[in-house]
């Protein structure tokens, strides 16, 4: 069993879910909807400088479904190329 | 294929936009690195304003055209009913052939203006105009008839406004004020008789001083008059009863009434030497003649006089032409009086007509504008939580001036009291712009960029959205739909759009100008009252303990 995170900009919340679902996971996530912090895009701090707000998603699966998560996440990377999707492995 | 098309005129604009910003930024990074000299640059611009404002026409109300014309003509006291008739119809003949597209003429004799209000020696000629493309306008009517005025010159010609336009009816009033009324009346004419010869922009210009009635005043030498056994009452009662007529008695026939008048015949009371003729009997029955007990004596009635401020006052009136604008002919005026005429101790004068509303109704519209920019700044202070960046958009706000006095210089109108109502509206539209630059350089600044970066990218960044898609509230795109949904109102005018086509005309004007000087001069005075950002709290922290 492994634990995935993945953060990333609320405005690609719905494709990332899209992707996932078409790519055949067993839907079962937790999310943290509102998540705040600065990376290597844009800082996403939700105030009036920079008013962008991050998710942060975590996926407990199976080692084989960690091929299929990485791919529907580079499906969305492919959309959106100048955003920042994190997605890191426990 | 149309995908392709509009992909192709996409890629085209997309390259034109990129272009555009390029060319902006580099321009505006050389502005903000040279900042005095760009202040200075705008300062001379403005003085060049002034300058330029201070010379042009100004008015008091845009002229009206209207869709008829009406000529008022005053002969000289006493002249008779057939002579007034004569002359109209004679004019009327003559103008006639003149006038393309007119729906009728009409001719009245024995009175004229607007309410009738006249006698035998005054009368008017109407006429209404179609209003169709080609046809003659109002302007084009009252210069034929001005070709004939000097045809007839025992005649005082007028035209007077049938709708209620704005303003005067006589733009030019200059008022002669004097305890001494010859001298007030000799005045007026003198400078009424200047006018005419020197200033053709001022059409009829004519004194309001109505000269009395030619009359007879008969004198009667009372002492033989009493010698005679007659009262005064017994002549005047005879004179009144020879010429006026007695109704003697009333028939009455069938209902109807008629009167009998006895009175002298037509030959025997139509000359001054008829009224000596007359016979006044005294208590005696002796019959004495008018002749043997009065001398007659020809002279002018009483005239009117008008007073204001207990002073007699005439009053030197006239009408302007469209191309000559208030301000010239008050210049004009008040040289041409200072040069040729000599005032003294006893006469002054003083400037009504437009000349007094323009100056009344113009500090009360720099009033106005002054509160107006007040309550803007209010509203910018409370918005950005200080004084400074209000301050700088309220420093470029007079650039919109430049736009205002550059468009009228342009067209060649003339600025009216209507365009001072422009200048208001303008003054809250032109500061939008400006407090949306302002409000990005702040952002970008917090976002950790220097002054000059954050002047020169948020204006980049504020025009590309203007001309492409609204990511936020763009410039040029707020300003271009405001000018072009001004165009209609300023320059597709039709009868009696005269009167507002100056909002348009300013706002246009002041919008175009004070949108490239808010995208060029904004970042540039920003730049100016703006220092960097002090150190931060925790390096203020780290010296302060090195200090130590």
């Amino acid at each position: 069993m492994r634990r995935v995170e993945i953060m990333a900009a609320q405005a690609i919340l719905d494709d990332v879910l899209e992707s996932l679902e078409h790519y055949e996971m067993g839907m079962r996530y937790t999310i943290i909807p509102t998540a705040h912090g600065k990376g290597n895009t844009i800082p996403k701090l939700g105030d009036s400088v920079w008013p962008e707000e991050n998710f942060i998603m975590i996926i407990y699966c199976e080692d084989g479904e960690l091929v299929r998560i990485q791919e529907a996440l580079n499906l969305v990377k492919k959309k959106y190329d100048h955003e920042g999707i994190g997605y890191f492995v426990l | 294929m149309k995908l392709r098309v509009l992909r192709f005129f996409d890629d085209k604009a997309e390259k034109a936009f990129d272009a555009l910003d390029r060319g902006y930024k580099r321009l505006l990074a050389v502005f903000v690195d040279y900042k005095w000299l760009t202040v200075l640059l705008v300062i001379l611009i403005m003085v060049i304003t002034v300058q330029a404002f201070s010379s042009m026409n100004q008015s008091l109300y845009p002229t009206m055209s209207e869709d008829s014309v009406t000529l008022s003509v005053t002969l000289p006291q006493g002249t008779t009913l057939v002579t007034t008739e004569n002359l109209l119809m004679d004019l009327e003949g003559k103008v006639k052939n003149d006038l393309h597209g007119y729906k009728d003429i009409i001719v009245t004799a024995g009175g004229g203006g607007i309410f009738n209000t006249g006698s035998a020696n005054s009368g008017s000629i109407q006429i209404s105009l179609t209003g169709e493309e080609g046809g003659d306008t109002m302007t084009d009517v009252q210069n034929a008839l001005r070709k004939y005025f000097s045809l007839y010159p025992a005649a005082t010609f007028s035209f007077s406004q049938v709708s209620m336009g704005l303003g005067n009816a006589n733009p030019v009033d200059v008022a002669v004020k004097s305890d001494n009324l010859d001298l007030a009346v000799a005045t007026a004419h003198q400078i009424e008789a200047l006018i005419k010869e020197n200033l053709n922009g001022v059409t009829e210009p004519r004194t309001d001083f109505e000269e009395g009635l030619p009359e007879v005043q008969i004198e009667i030498d009372r002492d033989r008059a009493y010698a005679y056994n007659l009262t005064m009452q017994t002549i005047a009662t005879e004179i009144s009863n020879s010429v006026n007529g007695i109704t003697a008695t009333v028939l009455k026939e069938n209902g109807t009434e008629t009167d009998v008048v006895v009175m002298l015949k037509k030959a025997d009371r139509s000359s001054e030497l008829d009224l000596q003729k007359i016979f006044v009997r005294n208590a005696l029955g002796e019959k004495i003649s008018l002749a043997n007990l009065a001398t007659l004596k020809r002279s002018t009635g009483p005239v009117s006089i008008t007073r204001e401020n207990e002073m007699r006052t005439v009053h030197v009136i006239g009408g302007l032409a469209p191309s000559y604008s208030v301000s010239q002919a008050e210049t004009d005026i008040k040289a041409l009086v200072a040069e040729n005429v000599h005032l003294g101790d006893e006469v002054f004068l003083e400037y009504g007509g437009d000349f007094a509303d323009m100056t009344a109704m113009f500090s009360q519209i720099w009033i106005i504008l002054v509160l107006a920019i007040v309550l803007v700044f209010g509203v910018m202070a409370s918005l950005f939580e200080s004084f400074r960046n209000p301050f700088i958009v309220l420093l470029s706000m007079p650039l919109m001036f430049v736009g205002v006095v550059g468009i009228y210089l342009i067209t060649g109108e003339t600025f009216s009291l209507i365009s001072a109502i422009g200048l208001v509206i303008l003054a809250g539209i032109v500061v939008n712009n400006g407090i949306v630059l302002i409000e990005y350089i702040n952002l970008l600044r917090r976002r950790g960029l220097s002054i000059r970066e954050a002047c020169i990218e948020a204006g980049g960044n504020r025009l590309k959205p203007i001309l492409m898609t609204s990511l936020t509230t763009p410039i040029l795109m707020t300003s271009l739909t405001t000018i072009f949904g001004m165009i209609p109102l300023a320059f597709f005018g039709g009868q009696g759009a005269e009167q507002i086509q100056p909002i348009g005309q300013t706002i246009i004007g002041g919008m175009t100008i004070s949108t490239l000087m808010t995208i060029f001069f904004t970042p540039t005075l920003y730049a100016i009252f703006n220092r960097e950002k002090r150190k931060k709290d925790v390096e203020s922290i780290e010296s302060y303990v090195e200090e130590e």
